[in-house]
């Protein structure tokens, strides 16, 4: 770090300064003064400046600036500079970052003649000083002072003297002090217009505050080439006149709300700031720490702060009232835990220490630790919790199931829903139609399909439920990051090509219309949705994957925690290192490298958080924000090391952290040994047993060959990746965890991943049993004839159109990516809005065979589940299925992969129903599998999310708000040929519109949510005839037949038209019937559109009655129904359909 | 032909398929990763046209290619003017276009930014585009089409206090309008080249506009065959002085 030195006379202190810093320049405005010859000597860069003849100080200072404005200075410091610096002058430096040596013990004596007049003055002591220099004279805060005898023989030309020794000891040293001081400054960027403001109201501003060792002088200089946009921003360092009159100027005032991330947060903008400021040439400018943040003025409401991540403070003067806490953690030593025999000791030690295991097996591991003969460290401990939760080990879906059909009487074992249910069909249906593509399913994290002779896909879908309650942006963000590495790992790597998501929320407006009654502790479901909308939006745009399907569903139930389904498709090459792609080739030696971002506090206990209901007091480090920048990086580097064959496998680190993820690996040599000290670190203070279970995003762990080591290291480095060396993998049977030279975790692997026996639960479900909603559901129960006429078809038809769970959401949809990678051959909407069923992805741009594409499409039902949760999952499944038939997708070459949602299915005090919610879990899974079976689909991934109740107060009453039931089914399969793919609207007038139904029992659900009706109760139809109708409807359309397909999903085939009608062509139709005809809801329904000279090959291809001609398509958009002399215009459709939210 | 760069990496994304409309017409191309430009801006002076493709460079935190922007200014601050001079050809769509804007090299001193869209928030929908009568050598004979293709951005607003579409008309500056008011950018600009007429940063996406499978909208074909001619003029630039 250097100075700047301003001096006018002899120069002494110049010397004394330059002895011991470097000095960039120095200013001396007297020539002659001997300074210059000091200077000179010492080989320091000088401006002569002399104020000229009639100068004004503006004008001096002025010429002083200009000189000196591209010098790289930490400190100025005046050494007898004889003139007095303007305010205007010193506002281009921070505060404290020009300082000046003064002759007396101020604030005695300021001025020229500090010696004469402490002289003179007959004081028993002199002295000096050095201070901030402020616009006064010498009024700056005192930084340092020194004193010395005066003698009684002393001549004023004596004291002088020795009161200059004093100061060049003096001065030197508080310099050195101040360079070395840590130093925050604020830094407001503002719009440089009016016209910029999105509200002329409102007025948003950026904030950083950047620490620095040393007052950085120069701060602003680096930040206005740097940090600010010098067209559209302005930015200011202190509340000066220059500031009052910029904020005035766009019509505001100083007070301002301003807001920050608590320290430790993931701070984007902030670690951005940084990498920016790096890139000045200026590198030792001195910045230690950047945070970012925002100032609020204006009227209306800010976005809500989240005070979980966020502060927030309102201020009159946000530049006096700085807000800078620095993390302070304290390392807490490895300790050992003594488990207590007592159950009740030992219950709540196991909620104080968030482990979440159940006393069975907390027993279990009590009588491990007996056994080994030592007691459990606190590490060894969080391993167990961790790799136990009902997260990582799925526990429900392994155990042991006593199903009681409550109508029949009849009980049941169910030996694991996962074997019997999902594997167990898988295996059914692969060896029934003996395929050979399903090349990994259930043992990687992901499923990986053969697609053609070149490429194969994998394909995810998780859930971030419990983070996405506290924090909806940062839990939908990590959300979608997370999937993205699932598939970045699964196998040798995959690369993402496309994101999918579903969120299924409360009313909007849910908590207006409760008002009182509204839990305090829960956040409002607008709110909710913003963030979690936002976090899946950065999430895609952000990384170049673009979203290509996804659905928005609302239910009351879902208040407490918000559903975020988040999936990705991600292509591999089949073969890597001239080996197959899915396996993992690690081998003992070969080295446990994490790569990606740092460790810290986020994310503790992410695992077994989710796997425990939310009580208030939850701690807020299971909050986590994603840094889409580091992941983005992170995958270049991981596909770029694939294709050099860098790397023997790799995982994410997800939930559980380096416990799961070197856990996982290390059942494939069978052990590793790694050393926590070697993990880079966000900042210090993190224990072993946190370093070993954080969640800290944008990580994954890489089985590194010890020949390729230093390649890879070099390459990470290149590539702006922090990499870090653990430990290796070994066959020593164990997981070996060291930290700071000892041992801190030695767990044998086969008791971690196989001493958990299976649970033991009991279910229960009949049709007598009722969902109970935990507040009353809002939706308008207005009359309907029981005769449809053309009044009450409009009036419903619009309300349909409009209802939450059929509206387009497109003006939320269009804020996704949904074309980067430039293989979107489906687009979400038409250009005039219709709505496409599912995406479809061309696969030549990604390696794959020409012409071809893999269709994605979803279905879930969660409404369904009122009725009959068998019922949800067949519907769920064919919802899926049909969507992706409607998109071209081939019901030959077809995977499904399912997602549960469900509330905690295991009774206990405060939750005396689990049975039963564990029999509607048996019976949807029974229904997911019929259906499955029956289309002779395969299942290749999936995952569940077991603890979705918010237990919380409303109305000083203790409620419990569990999430409806939901089965989300993602349905991907084969595009023979994306050059003739179809549309979901028909595209021209004079084609004929067929109906397309494998089903006559229809229930008009939605139509009966708005208006008081009795519809028909959910059925299932004939599932063997289902799954043959999808592929006829495949055959057809390979005969290219169909010209148009749409899937009749809720509301039934009146709102199926309208949403295709919306554009230049329309649909007149005959369609008539009862309301449960018109709006019926149920497997097998497809509306399509064919060539007048079709229609009869198209009909012919299908059982009687199951292909129906139903109307025509019109010059003109809307819908025309001839039975009841009924006009809609498009327009008026379309403003139904698009109603805002 | 010529030797096409393309720049990957540090939050950059759309660098695969901007290679690949490169490489359909003929180019021979080199994906770079931009730290291996920041360390070694020779490496520019080896190609003929600089792509700066689409994404987040550096998570388009402080300003849309703000950070990607001050690292090439910087390091290309030598190579720079001798690209220009041995006729080297620069595009940059969407966040290139930011970053391109951001490096200050359409204007001796920046008037102009690009801000956020008005009303705010980012929109993918496909977008109708003029191309104007300009000195840009990579829209040769497309004046007075339409193009059709993907506008995918938050801060794609033209803005400035001082300079008028006027005054970029005059210069022959103005390459591409919108046909419709889009993003609030000042005379629906959605394109600019500068003085010599060789850099051109817009914000739609004409790379992702080459397919029919890509169109959302059979009626959209005919444009494919303009967005081509986008690519093929860089490649088949001779290199000769232009006039507006």
């Amino acid at each position: 770090m250097k100075l700047g030195v301003f001096a006018s006379g002899d120069g002494s202190n110049f010397e004394a300064l330059a002895l011991s810093f470097p000095i960039a320049f120095l200013v001396c405005d007297r020539a002659g003064a001997g300074v210059l010859q000091r200077a000179e000597r010492l080989g320091v860069k000088t401006y002569l400046i002399p104020r000229l003849p009639g100068e004004k100080r503006e004008g001096h200072e002025e010429r002083i600036w200009s000189a000196i404005q591209n010098e790289n200075f930490s400190l100025l410091c005046l050494a007898g500079f004889r003139r007095l610096l303007s305010a205007n002058f010193l506002a281009h430096f921070p505060q404290g970052a020009v300082i000046n040596i003064h002759p007396s013990l101020l604030p005695l004596h300021p001025g020229l003649t500090g010696y004469e007049e402490t002289f003179t003055s007959n004081a028993a002591m002199g002295g000096v000083t050095v201070h901030e220099v402020d616009a006064g004279l010498d009024t700056g805060r005192i930084l340092a002072q020194a004193t010395f005898q005066r003698e009684a023989d002393d001549t004023l030309a004596t004291f002088k003297q020795r009161g200059l020794a004093i100061e060049h000891e003096l001065y030197p040293k508080v310099v050195q002090d101040i360079l070395s001081k840590h130093y925050v400054h604020r830094l407001e960027v503002l719009p440089a217009a009016k016209d910029l403001l999105q509200n002329a109201q409102q007025l948003n501003g950026r904030v950083l505050w950047l620490q620095t060792t040393g007052p950085c002088a120069q701060l602003n200089h680096i930040a206005n080439v740097m940090l600010v946009d010098p067209v559209s921003e302005r930015l200011f360092t202190a509340a000066n006149p220059e500031y009052e009159r910029h904020l005035a100027r766009l019509g505001f005032a100083m007070p301002c709300s301003e807001r920050g991330f608590h320290s430790g947060v993931t701070d984007n903008a902030g670690s951005a700031t940084r990498e920016a400021w790096e890139l000045h040439p200026w590198q030792e400018s001195g910045l230690t720490q950047v945070r970012s943040g925002e100032t609020w003025r204006g009227v209306g409401a800010m976005p809500i702060a989240n005070p979980l991540l966020q502060w927030e403070h309102s201020t009159t003067n946000a530049f006096t009232d700085v807000q800078w806490r620095s993390v302070n953690a304290v390392t807490v030593p490895t300790r050992t835990i003594e488990l207590p025999s007592d159950e009740a000791t030992l219950l709540k030690m196991n909620n104080e220490n968030w482990w979440a295991l159940t006393l069975p097996e907390l027993r279990l591991v009590q009588e491990f630790f007996r056994t080994r003969g030592t007691a459990p460290t606190d590490v060894e401990m969080e391993i167990i919790a961790q790799t136990w939760s009902e997260h990582c080990k799925h526990k429900i879906f392994r155990a042991n199931i006593a199903f009681t059909n409550a109508d029949s009487g009849e009980t049941r074992q169910v030996k694991s829903l996962f074997k019997t249910y999902i594997k167990g069909v898988t295996d059914q249906v692969r060896s029934e139609r003996n395929l050979n593509w399903l090349i990994s399913v259930f043992d990687d994290n992901a499923g990986i399909v053969r697609w053609d002779n070149q490429m194969d896909l994998a394909i995810k879908v998780e859930t971030h439920n419990s983070p996405s309650a506290l924090d909806p942006y940062g839990g939908a963000l990590t959300g979608i990051l997370g999937v993205n590495r699932d598939i970045l790992g699964v196998g040798m790597g995959a690369r993402p090509i496309a994101n999918t998501n579903v969120f299924c929320l409360a009313p909007a407006d849910l908590d207006q219309r409760m008002g009182d009654a509204w839990p305090k502790t829960v956040l409002p479901p607008a709110q909710i949705r913003t963030g979690v909308h936002a976090g899946v939006k950065d999430g895609g745009n952000k990384s170049g994957i673009p979203t290509v399907n996804g659905a928005f569903h609302y239910d009351v139930n879902f208040a407490g925690k918000p559903l975020v389904f988040c999936g990705t498709l991600g292509v591999l090459p089949q073969r890597v290192n001239n080996r197959p792609s899915w396996e993992k080739p690690i081998s003992v030696r070969d080295h446990v490298v994490m790569v990606g971002g740092r460790i810290g506090k986020d994310g503790l206990h992410g695992a077994t958080f989710s796997s425990m209901e939310w009580k208030e007091g939850t701690p807020a480090s299971v909050v986590q924000i994603g840094d889409p920048l580091t992941q983005k990086r992170l995958t270049d580097f991981i596909l770029e090391a694939r294709d050099l064959g860098l790397y023997s496998g790799l995982t994410d680190n997800g939930a559980g952290g380096l416990s799961s993820s070197v856990g996982e690996m290390a059942l494939i040599t069978g052990g590793a040994d790694i050393d926590l000290s070697r993990a880079p670190v966000k900042y210090p203070g993190l224990s072993a047993w946190e370093l070993m279970v954080s969640e800290s995003q944008e990580r994954m762990t890489v089985a590194v060959p010890p020949a390729q080591l230093e390649t890879f290291m070099h390459l990470a480095q290149l590539r702006g990746v922090e990499a870090a060396n653990l430990g290796t993998f070994t066959s020593s049977g164990e997981l070996h965890v060291r930290f700071e030279g000892v041992s801190v975790a030695r767990l044998p692997l086969n008791f971690l991943h196989e001493g958990l026996p299976p649970m033991e639960l009991s279910a229960k479900w009949g049709s007598a049993f009722h969902w109970q909603d935990w507040c009353e559901r809002p939706e308008l129960q207005r009359p309907l004839p029981s005769t449809p006429d053309a009044d009450s078809i409009k009036t419903a038809l619009l309300t349909m159109l409009s209802h939450a769970n059929v509206r387009s959401h497109e003006t939320w949809v269009r804020q996704y990516d949904h074309e980067v990678q430039s293989a979107s051959v489906a687009k979400p909407f038409s250009v005039k809005g219709a709505p496409s069923d599912a995406g479809v992805i061309a696969m030549a741009p990604h390696g794959g065979e020409a012409k071809t594409g893999v269709v994605v499409g979803c279905g879930l039902a969660p409404q369904i589940s009122r009725f009959d949760p068998y019922v949800m999952g067949v519907w769920a499944v064919d919802e899926a299925v049909r969507n992706t038939v409607c998109a071209g997708g081939d019901p030959e070459r077809m995977a499904l992969v399912d997602n549960f949602c469900w509330p905690d299915p295991v009774v206990s005090e405060k939750n005396p129903e689990g049975d039963v919610k564990l029999g509607m879990l048996v019976r949807t899974c029974e229904g997911m599998a019929d259906a499955s079976l029956a289309y002779g689909l395969p299942l290749v991934s999936g995952k569940d999310s077991m603890k979705n109740d918010a237990y919380v107060v409303s109305k000083n009453k203790p409620v419990k708000i569990s999430a409806l039931p939901t089965l989300l089914m993602t349905c991907m399969a084969h595009h023979p040929d994306i050059e003739r793919a179809i549309p979901s609207a028909p595209q021209e007038a004079g084609l004929v519109a067929v109906l397309l139904s494998a089903n006559k029992d229809l229930s008009a659900v939605t139509l009966s949510q708005s208006f008081h009706l009795k519809t028909h109760k959910p059925s299932v139809g004939d599932l063997k005839q289902l799954g043959a109708h999808y592929k006829t409807i495949h055959q057809a359309m390979k005969q290219h037949l169909i010209c148009s397909a749409h899937d009749i999903g809720e509301g039934g085939i009146l709102t199926a038209m309208a949403e295709t009608a919306i554009g230049n062509v329309g649909f007149t139709t005959d369609v008539n019937g009862d309301w449960s005809v018109l709006f019926g809801e149920g497997p097998g329904q497809i509306l399509v559109t064919c060539r007048e000279a079709d229609v009869a090959t198209l009909t012919a291809m299908f059982p009687t009655q199951h292909a129906r001609r139903v109307g025509l398509t019109t010059e003109e958009g809307g819908l025309n129904m001839s039975c009841y002399d009924l006009k809609l215009k498009a327009a008026d459709l379309k403003a139904a359909y698009q109603e805002a939210t | 032909m010529k030797r096409v760069l393309v720049l990957k990496g540090e939050g950059l994304n759309c660098e695969r398929e901007t290679a690949a409309a490169f490489l359909r017409f003929g180019g021979p191309v080199d994906v770079l990763n931009v730290r291996e430009l920041l360390s070694r801006p020779a490496r520019l002076l080896e190609s003929d046209i600089l792509a700066l493709p689409g994404g987040f460079s550096y998570g388009d935190e402080i300003q849309s290619g703000h950070i990607l922007g001050m690292a090439l200014k910087e390091a290309l601050k030598d190579v720079w003017p001798m690209f220009l001079r041995r006729r080297g050809l620069a595009i940059g769509i969407c966040n290139g276009f930011q970053t391109l804007m951001k490096m200050g090299v359409f204007e001796t001193e920046r008037t102009m930014a690009l801000v956020h869209n008005s009303p705010a928030g980012f929109q993918d929908r496909w977008v109708e585009m003029n191309v104007q009568k300009s000195k840009c050598v990579w829209t040769r004979g497309m004046a007075g089409k339409k193009m059709r293709l993907p506008m995918r951005h938050g801060e794609g607003r033209i803005w400035s206090e001082t300079t008028t579409p006027e005054m970029l008309q005059t210069q022959g500056q103005i390459v591409f309008t919108y046909s419709e008011d889009v993003n609030g950018s000042m005379g629906r600009i959605a394109g600019i080249t500068d003085a010599s007429g060789q850099i051109l940063g817009l914000m739609p996406h004409p790379e992702a506009a080459l397919e029919t499978w890509l169109m959302p909208d059979s009626t959209m074909n005919d444009a494919i065959q303009l967005n081509a001619q986008l690519f093929q003029n860089a490649l088949q630039y001779s290199g000769e002085v232009t006039h507006a």
